[in-house]
């Protein structure tokens, strides 16, 4: 018998928050991508954009970034799968910022989401799962 | 398969639960969208459910094999039966006269990932 892979208790929290966050954060980009792509109203995508995959990446950030912290993992050469974890999370929180804002102009005016909204969300799902594999595989 | 591959597969699998679950949040909450995005969102969020739950469940299984876990261990069990509920009510749900299976979906799903991070009893 194997005792369960454990962590101190005062991890848990921050680690909830994170895993809370991008699990939120994957919903609703998955969610935006579906409403976008299948010509829902504009303001059902930038709704769904705004309060929801906004408030997950900061949660899905903030809870990274205390973790990180209490496990000592901030320092000046953080491990690979840290730095993959920045790489996506960055890039990914501009794709869903443009996003928003043009799904708010084509709200404004009464329409559907562009194609290019439909195009980052998509981009920023893929940058997602690969935090995921990264998250979780902790290459290096 | 190794460890990290299987913890990959069995995430990814508890990712699409949550996002499943999320594809039929604006029905829930009343928005309305048309008849044809709402079956879109409700036909991804039935595939996404029903796959990343197997997924879960699967390579749940594969992982307790492969790590020697105990499998009657409370943070074990609790996942099974929590698993169940989620399974029974999450697929579900059309709009909002299904917003009680959709709290009891979202609220089992939350304790399991609880129920991982602490895991009592382990």
């Amino acid at each position: 018998m194997m005792l369960a892979v454990m962590r101190p208790d005062e991890f848990n929290v921050p680690l909830l928050l994170h895993i809370l966050g991008a699990t939120a954060l994957v919903g609703a980009l998955v969610t935006s991508l579906v409403l976008a792509g299948a010509g829902a109203p504009a303001r059902t995508t930038f709704r769904t954009l705004l309060w929801a995959a906004v408030p997950a990446w900061i949660l899905m950030y903030a809870g990274g970034l205390w973790i990180a912290d209490k496990e000592g993992l901030n320092g000046s050469n953080p491990p690979d799968w840290i730095d993959i974890g920045n790489m996506t999370a960055e890039p990914a929180s501009l794709a869903i910022v443009v996003a928003t804002v043009l799904a708010w102009l084509a709200a404004r005016k009464g329409g559907t989401a562009s194609r290019i909204v439909t195009v980052l969300v998509a981009v920023a799902v893929l940058l997602a799962l690969v935090a995921v594999w990264a998250m979780t595989t902790k290459p290096s | 398969m190794g460890y990290e591959t299987l913890l990959f597969i069995h995430i990814l699998g508890a990712f699409a639960v949550v996002a499943g679950l999320a594809c039929v949040t604006p029905l829930v909450l009343g928005a309305d969208v048309g008849e044809s995005v709402s079956a879109r969102l409700i036909t991804v969020s039935r595939a996404l459910f029903g796959a990343g739950g197997l997924a879960t469940l699967l390579f749940g299984f594969w992982l307790v094999a492969d790590r020697d876990y105990e499998l009657f261990k409370l943070w074990i069990v609790g996942a099974l039966g929590l698993w169940l509920v989620a399974a029974a009510t999450g697929n579900l749900i059309k709009g909002p006269n299904e917003r009680a299976q959709y709290s009891i979906a979202v609220v089992a799903v939350l304790a399991i990932v609880v129920l991982m991070l602490w895991k009592p009893g382990a």
